[in-house]
């Protein structure tokens, strides 16, 4: 019973020295010396942080004490300025749910064009897009998403299956990787984002091009 | 309960400035929401590149996707594991991030599981079970095999019982110095040990004869129960 004992002890001091060691080789995976031509591994630049930054957070928050007319007043600028690259429609009703505000949080394989405003992709390209509200809420909210044909941007949108995760607090995000969880044709594309319920939706409308090229 | 806030304790008196910066993150305040990214990025990105590298694997999206995610498992349900964190206890906030970012990255590539999903750990069931009979020879452990219990141990244990393994077996701290730093007492220090201990059985009873299978008959020390071969 005691060599039983004895033995149990020594496996998890085994594993012990095991974690340990792991430990330290991790510290060492920081060094660029030990990194060799594992460029993958190269440290988290700032663009990169800023944009995690962004996915776990959403963008800053504005001042809390705006007046309560003042985001229906900037719904209808926008709804009257429909060249605007994400045009969110608000049709809040007064109901329980908070305004959200999409940020695009795609990773390093996404590439932002230097000459065109919209995100480019590509097979392979990680997508996520994050929908954060400006306050809590319990309530679920309820999320469809469909294409928009940019050619014919009156035609019935075509709805579409994607990975959506939702966390506490409201908050959700759309994200997959291109020719895994999402498939485009390409060229230009619209995706229109539906949140809440039928008398208290918002719309988001996301342009970005899917680019034909394998990476 | 197992996991004191500093939150809750003793609030005149002045916090320890991490514990601020944690309040400040819960808050949502910009510049801390920014300093505390850029401060524990390093932390978990070395855990993630480890963990990636010892599975030959890894491009530089799954390094972001593990890294956000190990943010996210300290964010989520209000930061309930970020506020369980105690200066007190002793380990810095990054060496608290760093045990969470190995647990949490193993369970990940093991599993699959992410945040958001619903952690099911098993450390409170194990004991449950009938016992899970010999442990291993020591001397018959490969290297490779020992990598995988272990794996396989940060996957299933929760975050606390990972803690306490790190405290007996990687800090190999006594039992007093335990009881001081969870708060716990002896009888329940012996418990999470003896927890993780037939844990840590059960798991090599289960991979034993995979590395059975897997290894040269003519020079493999142990013989392996079961059909599969």
């Amino acid at each position: 019973m005691s060599d039983r004992h004895s033995d149990d002890e020594g496996l998890g001091a085994m594993l012990g020295k095991l974690a340990k060691k792991q430990a330290e080789d991790a510290e060492a995976w920081q060094n660029e010396e030990h990194r060799g031509d594992r460029s993958e591994l190269r440290p988290i630049d700032d663009l990169e942080r800023a944009r995690m930054t962004a996915a776990l957070f959403g963008e800053p928050k504005k001042a809390r004490s705006l007046p309560r007319w003042l985001p229906i007043a900037a719904i209808f600028l926008l709804i009257a300025f429909p060249a605007a690259l994400l045009l969110i429609r608000g049709a809040n009703d007064g109901g329980a749910l908070p305004r959200y505000q999409l940020t695009v949080a795609s990773g390093a394989a996404m590439v932002r064009s230097s000459t065109a405003a919209d995100d480019r992709y590509s097979t392979g390209s990680r997508f996520e897009l994050v929908f954060q509200p400006d306050t809590r809420t319990e309530e679920v909210p309820e999320i469809s998403v469909a294409r928009i044909d940019p050619a014919d941007p009156g035609a019935t949108p075509h709805p579409l299956q994607v990975p959506i995760e939702k966390s506490e607090g409201g908050a959700f995000r759309i994200r997959g990787e291109l020719g895994r969880d999402f498939s485009f044709p390409p060229g230009p594309q619209i995706l229109r984002i539906t949140v809440g319920r039928k008398n208290a939706v918002q719309q988001f409308h996301y342009r970005f091009v899917v680019s034909d090229l394998e990476r | 309960m197992l996991f004191g806030s500093m939150f809750a304790r003793n609030p005149a008196a002045v916090r320890h400035p991490d514990v601020e910066l944690i309040a400040q993150v819960i808050a949502r305040e910009p510049a801390a929401c920014r300093a505390f990214v850029e401060r524990l990025t390093p932390v978990i990105q070395s855990r993630v590149n480890a963990a990636l590298v010892r599975r030959k694997r890894g491009s530089r999206t799954e390094v972001l996707d593990l890294t956000q995610e190990v943010f996210r498992a300290l964010l989520d349900d209000g930061a309930k594991i970020l506020r369980s964190w105690d200066p007190e206890r002793g380990a810095s906030l990054a060496g608290f991030v760093a045990i969470v970012a190995e647990r949490r990255v193993a369970s990940i590539l093991v599993s699959g599981r992410k945040s958001g999903a619903r952690e099911d750990p098993q450390d409170t069931e194990e004991l449950q079970k009938s016992d899970p009979g010999p442990t291993p020879e020591m001397h018959t452990i490969s290297h490779d095999l020992l990598e995988r219990i272990l794996d396989q141990l940060r996957a299933r244990l929760s975050d606390r019982g990972y803690e306490m393994f790190h405290l007996f077996f990687v800090e190999e701290a006594d039992v007093q110095t335990i009881c001081a730093r969870t708060g716990l007492a002896r009888d329940a220090v012996y418990t999470w040990k003896a927890r993780i201990l037939r844990m840590v059985k059960v798991i090599a009873g289960e991979l034993e004869p995979v590395e059975a299978l897997g290894s040269d008959p003519a020079t493999s020390p142990r013989s392996h129960k079961g059909g599969r071969g």
